[in-house]
């Protein structure tokens, strides 16, 4: 106990008494663009989620095929989702929603199954910075690309001069801070919980049985749903946001 | 002045512990919107789906604050970047 | 690699590219096989649903239309019912009256014819008695005659004994 506790459990790889890990490892690199890159363990979390949202996928396009006319069963469980995700975006986009309809969806499903990948053992993929940043990326473009297909460029430009004209960089801050607020709150709530289970297990070792299935369902459960109910809400309120003023 | 290794840690772990009372903040925050929302749940108890709703979305906004500056502090004590 | 949390780096341009990738694989998998196929059945659903409970709708009408209809034709019915008996009925009556009218005056005719027939019978009768008189007068005459009586007297005798038998006899 060298130099305190916690940051001897960040030299992980280094001390071996400690198991207190909750930091990306590398698993094999290779050149681009004259770059060394990693593909790290949250590539294999996140192909781990992807095969698990693809298969749910599969077995409820099985099960729509050969469904009957009285829904049963896993086909109740896919309807309930799909619908109670159609539901969520109607209320947030009114009439604007069959557009974004499967993207929100999809997104509902990654986030969440990711957030709440923790409980199977994995590292959430969205407790790294890549990738809650691809996906606010992703929803930056959304907003700017339907500000300027239905609000045009007199509309952009009137928008970001909003009350006066040296108001335009802060605006435009404003409008950067956006993707930059959306990713760093996905990721630091995951991370926070992540970090703090990591603690918990790695510090008190034999002591931590069974009843951090509390902290798991506060961290893992609630807070992974909270969040990704925050992050598509403020995905398709910005997006609409975006087309809404137009008119 | 060259300062070691050992006192940037310390530094950075006092920094940690400074940044995390940005949950002080938050904690208020959150405080406030539950206590609006139980009113008014109690002024209406029909809406109480909606309002716990809405209040849980603003709670979340509301808790990133307090969530940069735990991540800072896990910055410091973990990826160290001052060292 | 160093164990990693959040560096501004090429990684994380690395990383973030890769999860766009994904991203848009999941939006391809999830759109064709979940959201899309799942949509479509519940809509197919509720239209058949709908359809169902329209054409419920329009059968209960239809019945409740035919069953009016019937229900009319029913008492419309029983009302010719009525009509035909009542009509039967009146001429049944009309036909009784007739019959007994007819009865009755066939019954007078026989009663005359009777007693016609009665009547001629006892002129027959009486004609028939007159000549047998007759007929024994002259055979009394003749024997009366036989015993030597004049024709004059015995003229006299059969008129007498004729007015007799005619007056008295016949007549009380």
């Amino acid at each position: 106990m060298g130099h305190g506790i916690l940051l001897s459990a960040a030299e992980a790889e280094a001390s071996a008494g400690s198991d207190i890990d909750f930091m990306i490892h590398g698993v094999f690199s290779y050149e681009i663009f004259g770059q060394t890159v990693w593909i790290t363990t949250t590539h294999v979390c996140l192909l781990i989620v992807m095969l698990i949202i693809i298969g749910f996928c599969l077995a409820a396009n099985r099960a729509v095929k050969k469904a009957g006319t009285v829904p049963t069963g896993f086909l109740n469980v896919v309807e309930l989702i799909v619908e109670m995700l159609d539901g969520m975006i109607k209320s947030a986009m009114g009439s604007n929603a069959t557009k974004f309809a499967n993207y929100i969806g999809t997104l509902f499903l990654f986030i969440f199954i990711s957030n709440i990948s923790g409980l199977i053992g994995l590292r959430p993929p969205t407790a790294d910075y890549g990738v809650t940043l691809a996906l606010a990326l992703i929803t930056f473009c959304m907003i700017h690309f339907n500000k300027f297909k239905y609000q045009h460029v007199s509309g952009v430009i009137k928008g970001l001069c909003d009350p006066w004209v040296f108001w335009a960089p802060i605006n435009i801050i404003g409008d950067i801070a956006v993707p930059v607020s959306l990713s760093l709150r996905l990721f630091a709530n995951i991370l926070s919980g992540t970090a703090i289970m990591a603690l918990v297990y790695g510090l008190l070792g034999w002591i931590a049985t069974a009843w951090p299935a509390a902290l798991h369902i506060y961290f893992d459960l609630f807070s992974g749903a909270i969040q990704t109910y925050v992050f598509c809400m403020l995905t398709m309120t910005y997006v609409n946001d975006a087309i809404g003023s137009e008119s | 002045m060259e300062f070691n290794e050992n006192f940037i840690l310390g530094c950075s772990a006092i920094g940690a512990g400074l940044a995390v009372i940005a949950g002080i903040g938050p904690g208020i925050g959150q405080g406030i919107a539950a206590g609006h929302a139980a009113a008014a749940v109690g002024r209406n108890p029909g809406a109480k789906g909606d309002v716990t709703s809405t209040m849980l979305l603003g709670q979340a906004v509301a808790e990133t604050t307090g969530l940069y500056g735990l991540f800072i502090a896990l910055m410091l004590l973990f990826v160290k970047p001052l060292v | 690699m160093e164990p990693r949390l959040f560096d501004l780096d090429f990684q994380l341009l690395h990383d973030a590219v890769l999860m766009m990738i994904a991203i848009f694989v999941l939006l391809l998998v999830a759109s064709n096989k979940l959201f899309n196929p799942v949509r479509k059945m519940l809509k197919d659903r509720s239209d058949r649903i709908a359809k169902n409970i329209e054409d419920a709708e329009k059968d209960k009408e239809d019945a409740k239309a035919l069953k009016l209809e019937y229900e009319d034709r029913l008492k419309s019915i029983d009302k010719e019912a009525e009509q035909i008996l009542s009509e039967a009925r009146a001429k049944a009556l009309k036909n009784e009256e007739s019959i007994l009218a007819k009865a009755r005056e066939d019954a007078q005719a026989i009663i005359e014819r009777a007693n016609k027939e009665a009547e001629l019978e006892k002129q027959r009768v009486a004609d028939e008695v007159k000549t047998e008189m007759v007929n024994l007068a002259s055979v009394l005459a003749g024997k009366v005659v036989k015993a030597n009586v004049d024709t004059s007297v015995q003229d006299s005798l059969i008129d007498e004994t004729l007015k007799e038998i005619g007056e008295s006899t016949w007549l009380s």
